[in-house]
């Protein structure tokens, strides 16, 4: 396996691993995942991950897992998603409940995009956010995105932030 | 694209067995929406198809196995897939197999592509046995297991609802 790793001061991302399931079976039994897809069962969580971690091998990009560089322990996800109902690549995160407000998300996006520029060569990317989930609407303006009101999300309602890679981060 | 995985192919007489691609999506889409897929979760519509196919291509990045896209050598076109399917909640990985279209059925592509995705396991990967969770009512999958020379081993209503568990082994092997 090619080996993809992205070092940020105080993050490793890198491949999905098994491992990293455990942590989404929470996610997805909890309420945190109303905005991202909804509470679903273990299973479900199972098919929803897998698939998305199948971006790598369909399309050569996808999510990175996330751990600490001095602990290795896992903080979340950071990466490319891009479901059949979605219009376009999206640069979505997730962080596990320990791990909030410290950054971590913003640490590793910004590395993402970078990445997306220089290897991928692409100029944009958007985030598909909920309007009810203020936090991540915030980072994604806090990285540098604008709000497009005329752009297609996933469902009527929600908020699309664009990010225009050009500029560099 | 960038390869970031390193993923094994077969080949046999007719057909070519590689890991899931972009390509596959639209023929697995279309079986998935179908009738077809009922032993499969189906039918289902494009969101839920999209998830299911993906979810199998992803197994191969987490587990480092998967099932194959079976793909005819004349034509390249994805006909169905085989191999094992491995969800979280299974206790074992499970050799499964599909055809696509019923036009592919009763040319023995199924068994020819079983045989080598089960060689290779034995083989390549050193498994002493693999199991098949199949339907009561899925007939042609029953005799197909019994034609791989799988062992109806039990009821697997633990696993998968309405489903007995058969088990293949290496070649003079058996149980």
């Amino acid at each position: 396996m090619t080996q993809l790793v992205l070092n940020t001061e105080r993050l490793t991302l890198r491949l999905p691993k098994l491992e990293d399931f455990e942590h989404w079976a929470t996610f997805f039994a909890s309420e945190r995942s109303v905005f991202e897809r909804g509470m679903r069962n273990r299973k479900d969580a199972w098919t929803t991950w897998a698939a998305d971690v199948a971006l790598w091998q369909l399309k050569g990009y996808g999510p990175f897992g996330i751990d600490t560089r001095d602990t290795g322990t896992y903080v979340g996800e950071v990466g490319i998603y891009e479901p059949e109902s979605y219009p376009e690549p999206e640069l979505g995160w997730f962080v596990t409940p320990d791990a909030e407000g410290k950054g971590y998300a913003q640490e590793a996006a910004r590395a993402v995009m970078f990445w997306a520029r220089e290897t991928l060569g692409w100029n944009r990317l958007i985030n598909i956010i909920d309007p009810r989930n203020d936090r991540s609407i915030a980072l994604g303006q806090r990285l540098g995105g604008v709000i497009d009101p005329d752009a297609d999300g996933e469902t009527p309602g929600d908020i699309v932030i664009v990010h225009d890679l050009r500029g560099g981060s | 694209m960038t390869r970031t995985l390193d993923l094994p192919q077969l080949e046999t007489e007719r057909l070519i067995l590689r890991a899931p691609g972009v390509a596959d999506t639209a023929p697995m889409l279309g079986f998935l929406a179908s009738e077809r897929a009922e032993f499969y979760g189906g039918p289902m519509n494009a969101y839920d198809g999209w998830h299911k196919f993906s979810a199998y291509a992803g197994q191969w990045l987490l587990r480092g196995y998967g099932m194959f896209s079976v793909a005819l050598k004349t034509t390249d076109q994805c006909i169905g897939m085989a191999g094992p399917f491995h969800p979280d909640h299974f206790h074992e990985p499970e050799m499964s197999w599909l055809l696509t279209d019923a036009e592919f059925e009763g040319k023995g592509y199924a068994a020819e592509a079983c045989l080598a995705v089960l060689d290779h396991l034995f083989t390549s990967h050193g498994w002493s046995s693999v199991v098949s969770y199949i339907d009561r009512a899925n007939t042609a999958s029953r005799k197909l297991a019994e034609r791989l020379g799988a062992c109806h081993e039990a009821r697997a209503e633990d696993v998968v609802p309405n489903c007995d568990s058969y088990r293949h082994f290496p070649a003079g092997g058996g149980a």
